[in-house]
């Protein structure tokens, strides 16, 4: 660490939103050339206080005092100047655009009587910039055609262009390859050695643990305490987080597992997967590693009929089914939970209730149309159920936590009584309490006969929950592994097998292009 | 080598957008064989620069509509401001240049007005651009029917000749909308406030996260938008050398429809106004058809919805 100065420190913050204190005086401080780790629940008041630094949300009180002088952030372009950039959770990007006109929204470079864009300097520009970030992107192309990785290393980039000397980063690895973070942590301790602050807001304890040099903890909108990482334990910071000792973070029951409920024979979707073949037994969790383009999205939505170009066999307990639509895919017993919960899973203007069963509103149809009462009724049981904080039913969803809307998604799937149900990375962005929740809840659905398919990213998440590892590789599968048996290196090996001939072409970091 | 190939098809701009509009021009042509295999008005080049001379008007209203809805707007109040115009004109101008004067630029100044009253109402009050064009499309045609109660006024054609000449294969309106229609091509491509423009429309989160001025950016474009609508109108009194306070219409629907043919939508974010001016011309000339064969209008407003539903269904609306 170089120095002791203060950058920032924002003394005593309150922010109250109508029904929920959101922030109940928070202090945060940051020395130069430090990168200081931002942790806690869902909920717990982390974006809001970084969206007060970012002039996006107005304090109630408090103070932000910046190179020893208070200042009042009002609107994001003043947080431009006084030498702050955002790396967003939520991408903030606009998809019309090039990369390199997201990269320099609002400082184009520009010549000319007319004051016009210099398109060429714009590209060369970007083009150096990325290549000194070691990230292999055209800057000609629309962030529409980028993957979600991509996108979020155009984010970065865009930030680290701002030249800031604090730089936040929400959430920065959420959709990153391995590959992809070691590159950022590289860039991290460059910006360090540069005399950058970074605050970095992560779920991720290895990542905190690997990069941070303090971390704070909020809990309920309240300050919990700052830990110097070096002197602390990841139990520690869990404890702090929580409120309370959790030992163990990951359980997997085993259950009896009885027939086979799907199998998929030969299933090909052109260029993207090939020859698909597997088993799935009633009372097991198969997780499917891969690296990001290894086609395991797209094989989730082929089962679900959401992609329908598809070509192979599909049974479900035995009986070979045609699946045309999401529809007849649930009529056929499977439920999909998409990745992207807020663009394909959630209605954030309904409420709770109606999220709840709107995959199984015919189950409340009566003489009349529909039966509120029975709504109410089944609705309750899955709140309960999934232990689902909500004021009431009636809540709008969009105010819930990120946390319990997946929840809600789950109940949804859950109502619609599956035989098997797929999940896509049904952890992403979720703090630890309500990560072990749900996986409380997936060993349930498994005792109670159901076969589960789950994507996930984090490697150790796989490894702990699942009863089958399945790793795709480049469109195939590369292996199918007995959770008991199975060693990280094996999985991983497997999770490249296909790729190398890519990389050698130029095609790194997992990234493909589309 | 395969992708040195596919970056100068990138280069020369053949992304699906652009083959889309290749495509509109591609009809476009078609429609314009067909028309003249059935009408005379188009076997000679003087009768087919009448035609284009005809539809400036709407050309200069739907540049400004396009404008609007790359922002993720729309503007119902285009149709009253180019009323306002007629009506002003045919209020004021009489034997005199200085009236003629005075008349375009108070035309000019109203559109100004209520294009900040627009963007005003859409940002700073937050209400939807649908429902604050629809106030305002009331307003304008309030004020176009206080001007000039009813149709009349003559407008002398040589006091306006700078304008509205045609002499021989000449058209003054066309080349007056051929500069105008470039000058926005350049700026929606190679201004910054003309990719701000597409920027807002395509998120406005992330627009003001960057640092941009998202309202003054949506209420300039509204501005652009009302006084291109006004320019539309002096163009319709240079034709119809008249004022009427409800010549402008039909305008409100004809524009955005041509907007939307031409690939712009009502998401924002996205659109060209070569796209829009493949639209002008498309609607322009069937309905310059459709009189000419004496249909109905009833007829022919069914006629037009058919093919918007045609050309908007084309597309593949890529949600957010």
């Amino acid at each position: 660490m170089s120095g002791n100065s203060l950058i920032l420190k924002m003394e005593n913050i309150t922010k109250s939103f109508p029904g929920v204190k959101a922030l109940k005086g928070v202090n945060f401080e940051l020395r130069k050339g430090e990168v200081h780790a931002l942790v806690g629940e869902n909920g717990a008041g982390k974006t809001t206080l970084m969206n007060v630094l970012n002039g996006l949300v107005q304090k109630d009180s408090g103070k932000i005092i910046i190179d020893g002088r208070e200042t009042n952030i009002i609107t994001p372009s003043q947080t431009r100047e006084a030498g702050i950039s955002f790396i967003h959770q939520e991408l903030e990007l606009i998809p019309e655009l090039t990369v390199k006109e997201n990269m320099l929204l609002g400082q184009e470079t520009r010549k000319g009587l007319f004051r016009l864009i210099d398109w060429k300097a714009m590209e060369s520009k970007t083009r150096d910039f990325l290549k000194k970030l070691d990230i292999h992107l055209d800057p000609n192309e629309k962030i529409l055609n980028l993957s979600i990785a991509q996108q979020q290393l155009v984010e970065i980039a865009k930030a680290l262009y701002q030249n800031a000397r604090i730089i936040v980063m929400d959430e920065p690895t959420s959709s990153l390859t391995d590959e992809d973070v070691k590159k950022l942590f590289k860039i991290i301790r460059d910006l360090k050695n540069q005399g950058c602050a970074i605050i970095y807001v992560s779920h991720v304890m290895d990542e905190i643990f690997e990069i941070s040099d303090r971390i704070t903890v909020l809990r309920d909108g309240m300050y919990i305490g700052t830990e110097v990482t070096k002197d602390t334990t990841r139990d520690k910071i869990f404890s702090m987080i929580v409120g309370k000792d959790i030992k163990r973070r990951y359980i997997r029951e085993e259950v009896k597992k009885g027939n086979v409920i799907l199998k998929v024979v030969g299933l090909t979707y052109n260029g993207i997967f090939q020859d698909i073949n597997f088993e799935l037994r009633a009372g097991e969790l198969i997780g499917i590693a891969g690296l990001m383009g290894a086609g395991r999205t797209e094989l989730l939505e082929a089962l679900f009929g959401i992609i329908k170009e598809v070509t192979g066999e599909i049974y479900v307990n035995g009986k070979k089914v045609h699946i045309k639509s999401p529809e007849s895919a649930i009529k056929n017993g499977l439920y999909y939970i998409s990745e992207n919960r807020r663009d394909k899973g959630l209605f954030p203007t309904l409420s709770v209730a109606d999220n709840i069963v709107v995959s199984s509103m015919d189950q409340h149809r009566g003489l009349f149309g529909i039966k509120k009462s029975s709504i109410i009724e089944s609705s309750e049981k899955l709140i309960n159920q999934l232990n689902i904080k909500t004021p009431s039913l009636k809540q709008v969803l969009a105010n819930l936590s990120g946390g319990n809307q997946q929840k809600v998604i789950l109940a949804r799937g859950i109502k619609t009584e599956p035989k098997i149900i797929m999940l896509n990375e049904p952890t992403r962005g979720i703090d630890v309490g309500t990560k072990v929740e749900i996986y409380k809840l997936l060993n349930r659905l498994k005792a109670r006969g159901l076969g589960i398919l789950m994507i996930s990213s984090e490697l150790p998440e796989v490894m702990e929950i699942s009863d089958k590892i399945l790793v795709m590789s480049a469109g195939k599968i590369s292996g199918i592994f007995d959770n008991i048996s199975v060693t990280k290196e094996q999985i991983l090996s497997a999770m490249f097998k296909y790729v190398e001939k890519k990389a050698a072409n130029g095609e790194r970091n997992g990234i493909i292009k589309r | 080598m395969w992708k040195r190939k596919q970056q100068t098809v990138k280069e020369m701009g053949l992304s699906r957008d652009n083959v889309r509009i290749l495509g509109l021009y591609i009809v476009l042509l078609f429609i314009g064989v067909f028309a003249s295999i059935f009408s005379i008005y188009f076997r000679s080049l003087e009768n087919i620069f009448n035609v284009i001379a005809q539809i400036v008007p709407l050309g200069f209203v739907a540049l400004g509509q396009t404008i609007v809805l790359i922002t993720a707007g729309v503007d119902l109040s285009v149709g009253g401001i180019v009323s306002i115009s007629t009506a002003i004109c045919a209020k004021l101008i009489y034997t005199k240049y200085t009236s003629v004067a005075i008349a375009f630029l108070l035309s000019l100044l109203f559109g100004t007005i209520f294009g900040y009253i627009n963007g005003v109402m859409r940002t700073k009050l937050r209400i939807d651009s649908f429902i604050a064009t629809l106030c305002t499309m009331l307003i304008t045609q309030g004020v176009a029917l206080a001007i000039l109660p009813r149709p009349g006024g003559y407008i002398s054609a040589e006091l306006i000749s700078f304008i509205s000449l045609e002499k021989g294969i000449l058209r003054l309106p066309i080349v007056y909308f051929a500069f105008t229609f470039l000058v926005i091509y350049v700026f929606l491509k190679y201004h910054p406030l003309g990719r701000y423009f597409y920027a807002v429309g395509g998120n406005s989160k992330a627009a003001n996260a960057s640092g941009l001025n998202v309202d003054a950016i949506i209420i300039k474009a509204h501005i652009m938008c009302s006084i291109l609508a006004a320019i539309g109108g002096l163009f319709l009194v240079a034709r119809i050398k008249s004022g009427d306070p409800n010549v402008g219409s039909p305008f409100v629907l004809d524009s955005i429809v041509a907007v939307l043919i031409g690939g712009t939508t009502f998401i924002g974010g996205k659109g060209s106004i070569v796209g829009t001016l493949a639209g002008v011309f498309i609607l322009g000339i069937i309905s310059n058809v459709l009189n000419m064969y004496g249909i109905n209008p009833f007829y022919q407003y069914i006629i037009k919805g058919i093919i918007f539903v045609i050309a908007v269904s084309t597309y593949r609306y890529k949600g957010k």
